[in-house]
């Protein structure tokens, strides 16, 4: 693609691995949620495409169980999935079959299988590739790893995962999200995982074989893409909650933060960014919120920040004592959240 | 109720500053009653929420709980009545309090501590209603009262405000200070308590409507 001489940081997020399976770096996480972001002339610009619609291509591959026709009506449902959130201005166009694999540094956007045995926890993984003068996004890649077995049967398949979760996930990525904490697991005996509950799709963990859930976007989900590629109305309606998590006095990076409304149950999270514990969360709806702390604990702290950030995660979970109320189209006063030892 | 008394004794206050020069006789009951004084307004609950997340079989699974209520809050308020029939007054309320929205977390799966979350709400109502004097027992005269408010909650930064509606329905009695010839002084006492069922305003649940009884006593002047 003509883009190419500006392809300068190619970057893999290995999304639903139970462990990162590359060890690219990470790009910085600028806010929230999940959004991804850069650096640009020692400025964090958010990684994001700057026209639409996104131009995909699929590989004309099948693997068993899934042709590429199945392959490809699954991955356009993905893509609606995303762009009919209404208050996000999110599109995108099939372009049609390629013999391309999906990660190759070519310029263009390619979706499909490919087997890859070395990662033999990750489903799926997401590959970008960003323009070194504004950080936008120029190509970005999608492998479903078919070392697994797949299925786009309408109600999932028993001891299959569904590809249409998974891409979901992978196209949230694919638009410039990254990964969310919201969500339980356990550690399971023989390594990796085990989702006990979620309530975004970019949870960096996937459900298990069989589960359809992941095709349906969360709260969550919904505010980081909508943050993200923002309609005028979204950021008239919308408030924020921004603060900072504080321990023993000094602010703490990659405390999570949840916001909850009591009213509508919604969820939506974000983590402290600075080494001072600010964060902020974006595309709330006007309302009272419960805040609630914690430790980065459920997924690999690798899935969220690079090798080289001082998460903090020796705190208890704890809530802010006092409601925060978020106004139309802008923030309240700043909170602390004080949290303690574990 | 530390606070009330001081809000009573500061509406008091200045009612005594702004007692009119004339008073009126005995005879003639006055047309306008203006009365400013100290309220209580009740809370009650708005039920309860769970923060969940979805289990792989699409069950809830709780990650912490919630119980929603309003506290009561104490503060000021103000009616003018005026005497359209000799028992019947029509009415005009506003009234300002400083409630207190709650939620009651517990039940954390990661083991926070229960927490009670809050955040103080200016209550401001503003009202008309009907008043009908009963039968007067020497100075003091029983009243029946019924009142539908608009209500404005704002938050403690000012940052976020909501609507609803109240609605009013009890009785109190006025005393009216004589002297020793059965004049009536130029200023006398008022002690309302109803019931209201407020609904709307800031949202803390899904239910928003509470049913609370209220409380006020307050300084008549007569216009
Ligand atoms: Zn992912």
């Amino acid at each position: 693609m003509s883009r190419s001489p500006l392809q300068v940081r190619r970057r893999a997020f290995a999304a639903f691995a139970m462990l990162i399976a590359t060890a690219a770096a990470a790009p910085a996480v600028v806010s929230a949620y999940l959004t991804l972001g850069t650096t640009v002339n020692g400025r964090t610009v958010m990684t994001r495409w700057t026209s639409m619609p996104v131009k995909y291509f699929v590989t004309n591959r099948s693997i068993p169980n899934v042709t590429a026709n199945q392959f490809q009506t699954v991955v356009a449902q993905s893509f609606s999935t995303w762009s009919a959130v209404p208050t996000a201005t999110v599109s995108a166009t099939f372009a049609g079959f390629v013999n391309a694999e999906p990660v190759r540094d070519d310029g263009a956007t390619v979706i499909g299988f490919q087997r890859h045995d070395e990662l033999e926890r990750t489903l799926g993984v997401t590959s970008f590739t960003l323009d070194r003068t504004t950080g936008e996004l120029v190509e970005a890649d999608i492998f479903l790893n078919s070392l697994f077995d797949w299925s786009t049967a309408a109600g999932g398949e028993t001891s299959k995962y569904d590809v249409q979760s998974i891409v979901t996930h992978e196209v949230g990525h694919l638009l410039g999200l990254g990964h969310s904490l919201l969500g339980e697991t356990e550690l399971r005996p023989t390594g990796g995982r085990r989702v006990l509950g979620k309530r975004a799709v970019m949870f960096p963990i996937a459900y298990a074989v069989g589960t359809v859930l992941d095709r349906t976007l969360q709260d969550d989900d919904v505010a980081g893409i909508s943050t993200t590629y923002p309609t005028s109305q979204f950021l008239h309606d919308t408030g924020s909650i921004a603060g900072k998590v504080t321990l023993d006095g000094a602010g703490i990076f990659g405390a999570h933060v949840v916001a909850f409304n009591t009213k509508t149950q919604a969820m939506v999270g974000a983590f402290s960014l600075t080494a001072d514990g600010q964060f902020v969360i974006d595309g709330l709806t006007p309302g009272v919120y419960v805040l609630r702390a914690e430790p980065l604990d459920d997924a690999d702290i690798a899935s969220f920040f690079d090798a080289n950030s001082k998460v903090e995660i020796g705190f208890k979970t704890t809530f802010h004592p006092k409601l925060v109320t978020v106004p139309r189209g802008g923030a309240g006063h700043a909170v602390e959240i004080k949290v303690t030892r574990k | 109720m530390r606070g009330l008394a001081r809000v009573v004794a500061m509406a008091a206050g200045l009612g005594l500053a702004a007692v009119p020069a004339a008073a009126q006789s005995a005879s003639a009951p006055p047309r306008v009653l203006l009365d400013v004084g100290g309220t209580l307004l009740g809370g009650g609950s708005l039920g309860s929420t769970d923060a969940t997340y979805t289990t792989p079989t699409g069950a809830s699974f709780t990650l912490f709980s919630t119980a929603q209520s309003w506290g009561s809050g104490a503060g000021v308020t103000a009616h003018l009545l005026i005497r359209v029939k000799p028992r019947v007054a029509f009415e005009v309320s506003g009234s300002w309090t400083r409630p207190e929205l709650r939620a009651r977390i517990s039940g954390d799966f990661e083991g926070a501590a229960d927490t009670t979350a809050t955040e103080t709400v200016s209550q401001f109502l503003t009202g008309a209603g009907v008043v009908v004097s009963l039968t007067p027992r020497g100075k003091w005269t029983p009243f029946a009262r019924g009142a539908v408010s608009w209500m404005r909650h704002l938050s403690s930064d000012q940052t976020l405000y909501a609507d609803g509606v109240a609605a009013d329905l009890g009785g109190g009695v006025r005393y009216a200070w004589k002297n020793a010839r059965g004049h009536v002084k130029p200023y006398g006492l008022r002690a309302d308590v109803w019931m209201s069922v407020r609904s709307g305003g800031m949202a803390l649940a899904q239910r928003s409507r509470i049913i609370a009884p209220g409380f006020s006593a307050s300084l008549i002047f007569k216009l």
